[in-house]
Parts: structure tokens; sequence; C-alpha cells
């Protein structure tokens, strides 16, 4: 019941934007992504798309291999977003990795914060504006399918199969820095200690690169 | 005789580098047979031929059962560096000639050889498969000692192990250290594993829960936790379902991608170009995979339109996989190349930080 008040709290337009009850605007999208949760209490899901809203439940925090430095997240599918917050649904451990029993979570719907999610991605740029054809925003190489760059990037934003990604350029490392190039355009507002861009070409299994996202033109 | 020193000599000799076997035999071919006895001096009144066929047959009865094709490999290499005058010498008894081109080619001995033979037999095992199969560039790396690495392929089919992959492929590190050389053999896999196929997912239009495909009814498929399946792949035939791929057998140039998998070092198709102090990745073209197009969990010529130039991209790295050390090892595999996570540190000691290597893919012989 509480899902469908939920739901009929917003309205869609044909474009795969919708308008919420408080009037912001509210983005569709389609992928997987990972929870970065660095807390043991877990990552509160909410009701609604702000910090005050009910918590639902919790996502488990990410799991720290003992015999490797191995980190593994919880994956979800991440279905809109609203200022910055995503609505998310099917947290689940990732047992191929963890080889453990599935962790005690909440698997249904409901919206966590982008600072807490991360994607990769087999992308080799990264876009100004979520379409192909966009400027490139900066360069992404391998720096969105690997492990050093988790902490100081995360979600914003998603419009289909696209995210809009941000790092805080002050936790890159040095030499993954110099790979992005940044277009100056990508540069945050008012911000200019972090990057923002599109990216397609999401991998959502941990384990894998995820063969068939194919080659950008 | 000899045009240059030979680049596979490095002031060591072991009667089990079949690479200097080869070697001392074409340097004493023209003259002296293998046991040091001229040919000029030769007491029996046999013709020159039948002396270098009697010399061919003692030489490969010296060899290890089974490494045959090993030495004739060796020879082909080493051949590169005598004068046109001692190919034509051995090319002139038919039965050299057509053991040596068959050799350029003939793939029935490639496996996974027994770790019991000796540490310079299993080199020059591995180092010739190189050699022999790998593009040009690789015939450099091989004889100046270079880092690389052989990958053999067992075909398993995807759906081995209840589709969670087999560990029944190895990946060899062949290098030079100093003047030595050396090879290290690990468990590994080169094939998809089906928990990814979109034909092994719960088909959304049963009502009885049958699979996409039902030949894969006992696959353990990956799903996350509302049964939406986890599904790599490229619909390369338009039928409507992903078709699972694999690294066309061949050589590819891979370096250490920036920033690791899963924790650990990790390598992809590139190169690594020093810029000043820092190492910079460049990514290679995209990879040729063939597909299960036919979905019968094999890769084979019965694959309709199977050979996918694009879609995988440069997906198809060497990483870690699951343990090889528990009951039912999963390889974590949708195409990349996996070494259980067990023995993958044992692994990368072999490999320098920021390396670029040759990695040639095999395919075993049958």
């Amino acid at each position: 019941m509480r899902l469908i008040l939920f739901f009929t709290a917003c309205f869609f337009s044909t474009s795969g934007l919708a308008v919420s009850a408080t009037g912001a605007q509210q983005t569709t999208c389609s992928f997987g992504a990972f929870v970065n949760e660095t807390d043991s209490a877990g990552l509160n899901v909410r009701q609604s798309p702000n910090a005050a809203s009910k918590i639902l439940g919790k996502l488990a925090a990410n799991y720290k291999d003992p015999d490797s430095a191995m980190v593994v997240r919880v994956e979800v599918d991440v279905l809109a977003s609203q200022n910055g917050w995503f609505l998310i649904e099917g947290a689940t451990d990732n047992r191929t990795l963890t080889e453990k029993p599935e962790r005690a979570m909440y698997s249904g719907r409901g919206w966590v914060s982008g600072k807490k999610l991360a994607i990769k991605t087999q992308a080799s740029k990264a876009r100004l504006t979520p379409t192909g054809a966009a400027a490139t925003a900066f360069l992404v190489g391998d720096v969105l399918d690997g492990d050093s760059l988790s902490k100081p990037g995360h979600l914003i934003a998603c419009d289909g199969k696209w995210a809009r990604v941000e790092y805080s350029l002050s936790g890159v490392p040095k030499d993954a820095l110099a790979e992005l190039k940044i277009n100056p355009a990508a540069k945050s507002a008012g911000r200019s200690t972090s990057v923002r861009g599109w990216v397609n070409r999401i991998c959502a299994i941990q384990e894998t690169s995820c063969d068939g996202l194919g080659n950008e033109p | 005789m000899t045009q240059n020193l030979s680049p596979f000599l490095r002031g060591f000799s072991n009667p089990h580098d079949l690479f200097r076997v080869a070697w001392d035999f074409l340097d004493g071919f023209t003259t002296v047979n293998t046991f040091g006895v001229s040919f000029t001096t030769y007491p029996f009144a046999l013709s020159a031929s039948q002396q270098r066929s009697n010399q061919w047959a003692a030489l490969m009865a010296s060899v290890p059962v089974g490494f045959q094709g090993t030495l004739l490999r060796c020879i082909n290499a080493n051949l590169r560096c005598f004068n046109p005058k001692t190919k034509q010498q051995l090319y002139a008894i038919p039965l050299i000639s057509m053991a040596l081109e068959r050799a350029k080619t003939d793939r029935t001995d490639v496996r996974v050889v027994p770790t019991v033979i000796t540490p310079m037999l299993s080199y020059s095992y591995y180092a010739s498969l190189a050699d022999t199969f790998g593009a040009p560039g690789v015939q450099s790396a091989v004889a100046g000692g270079q880092l690389l690495m052989v990958g053999i392929r067992n075909a398993s089919g995807t759906m081995a192990n209840k589709g969670i992959g087999s560990y029944d492929d190895a990946i060899v590190v062949v290098k030079g250290v100093g003047a030595a050389r050396m090879s290290a053999t690990f468990p590994a896999c080169t094939e998809p594993s089906a928990q990814y196929a979109q034909r092994a997912a719960v088909d959304p239009k049963s009502k009885t829960g049958e699979r996409v495909d039902p030949r894969y009814a006992d696959v353990t498929k990956k799903y996350d936790k509302n049964k939406k399946p986890k599904n790599d792949g490229v619909d390369l035939n338009a039928d409507g379902i992903l078709d699972a791929g694999r690294l066309v057998a061949g050589t590819y140039q891979y370096a250490e991608k920036s920033h690791g998998h899963l924790g650990a070092r990790a390598f992809r198709v590139g190169s690594r170009i020093q810029k000043g102090k820092k190492s910079i990745f460049v990514s290679g073209p995209s990879q040729v995979v063939e597909r299960d197009t036919d979905g019968d969990g094999l890769f084979s010529n019965a694959d309709p339109s199977r050979i996918d130039p694009s879609g995988a991209g440069t997906s198809m790295y060497i990483h870690q996989g699951g343990s090889d050390a528990v009951a039912h090892p999963n390889t974590w595999s949708a195409g990349c190349q996996t070494i259980p996570k067990n023995r993958y540190g044992t692994f990368l000691t072999h490999i320098p930080v920021n390396a670029t290597f040759y990695f040639v893919l095999i395919n075993a012989g049958a």
C-alpha cells in the first residue's frame, strides 16, 4: 500500500520525466548500480527522495573479503532519480563474490542518496548531456571500471540508460587525474574541485566487465 | 653456418631446453651429425641424404615422448637465424621438410602439459607454441625473453558445472629472468559461463518457470533479488536472445589496466606508455569474439554468424576468478580470462607493475 501511495504521488510524462507532488522533476531510468556504504550500520532506504523521509529499511554495508583487498558492494536496480536521490529496488548481496549466505536487507522499492551509489561502465567518454552525440565532458578510460575511484565518485542523476556521475577531484589519484582530460564545461557550477558527466554502457555485474556493451563510435 | 648469435641462447645449457637442442642440431647439420662424427669421415657408404635422415631420426628419438612437436617448433624458430643453405639442405629431405611444415600449423599436441615435466621442457613447450602460433612480433618477444602469456583453451562449453564455469584451461607466463628462461602455469578459464546467459533465465512468458532455452534447465542462473536476470552477451543473429562470446584464438597485446578489478591488479587489451613520470594506459582495438549463436553451449562452426568484431569492445580482461580450493569453483567469467583468486597472488608475482605483454591464445588440439 505504501508503494502504491508513493507512485500515485507522481505522474509520469511520455518523455520519461515525472513531476512529484512537490514539483521537483523526476527522471526514469533503468540500469544496475552498486551501494557504496562503509558504515557498518548500513544505508537507509527512504520512502521519498529526501533525508527527512520515513526509513523503509536498510541496505548492507560493503563486504570486505578477509583474504584479499576485494570489496563487494550490494547491487541494486535503479529506476529513477530526483534531486540527487535514486529510486532503487531489488537490493541483493553478490553471493558469487562473498561466497556467504545473503545478508538480511531491504529489497523493495525506496529512495537512497546518490552519494552512496556507484556504477561501472565500459564507456570511454563521459558526455555533457545524456546522448552519444554530446560533447565530451571527460575521458573515462579505465577510470569508471576500477577500484580506486569508488570513494570520490557518486551518482547525481539518471536518464534512461545513462547515469550522471560526479567526481571530487581532490579524491582522485594523481595518475587517474591525468587520464581524465577534463572539458572545463564539465566542472560543476561553483565547484572547481569536482567534475560531472553522463555515461552509458553501464555494467551491472561486479565480477565481470560485461561482454556486450560494445565499442563507442 | 649461423648468421647471428642465437637469440635463444643466453649462456646456459640444459638438455631439456629444446631450443638449445634444436640449435645444436642445426649448427652441426651441414657438416657434423648429432654424435659429433663428421660426414666426411663417416665409415659407411651411406649417401649424405641417408645419413641426414638417420641423424634426424636419432634426434627425434632423443626427446621425451610427446615433445617431438615441440622440437620441430624449436627448429623452425631457430632456422630463422641460419643462412638459407641450412634450410635448403633440411628441406631437400622430404621427411624433414614435411615434418617442419606440418609443425607450423599442427595443434594436435597443444595441451596443458603435466606438471611433472622439467622446468626447461615446460618452457620450451610453451615458448615454442607462442613462437609458432603468435602473430608477428611474438617471435622476437620469445627470443628476447620478454614477458608473454600463452593461453591453452580446452573447449568445455558454457554449461559446464551447472553453468558456473570450469578451470580446465591454462594461462602460462613465459619470460626471461636474467640469462635464464622460465614458465609458470596456472589453471584458468577462457570461456564464458552460462550463469550470465540469457538462455538460462526463466522465460518471463512461461507459466511453469521454464528457461528461455530448455537446454539450460540445470544452469545455476544469476539473478537479482527480484529475479531479474543478470545477462551478458550480444544478440548477434537477431533471434531475440543474447549470445555468449569467447575471445577468438589469436594474439592480443594486453597491459595492466588502471585501477584494478575486484581489489586486485587486472589486465586489459591495450598498452601502457610513459609520459614523464606517469604510466598511461592506452586502450587497444575492439576484441573479436565468437558467439554461441545456436545456444548449444559450444563455440563452433555450427554457430551461424558467429564472429562478432565489435560487440565485446575491450571487455575481455584477464582478472581473478573464484577460488578453486572449494568443491564447486565459480570462474566469474562472462568471457574474460580468469585465474582462481587463491592462485592469483602468485600469478601476479610474475608480472611487473604496469607491464605490457602479448597474450597468445591457442585452442587445444582435439
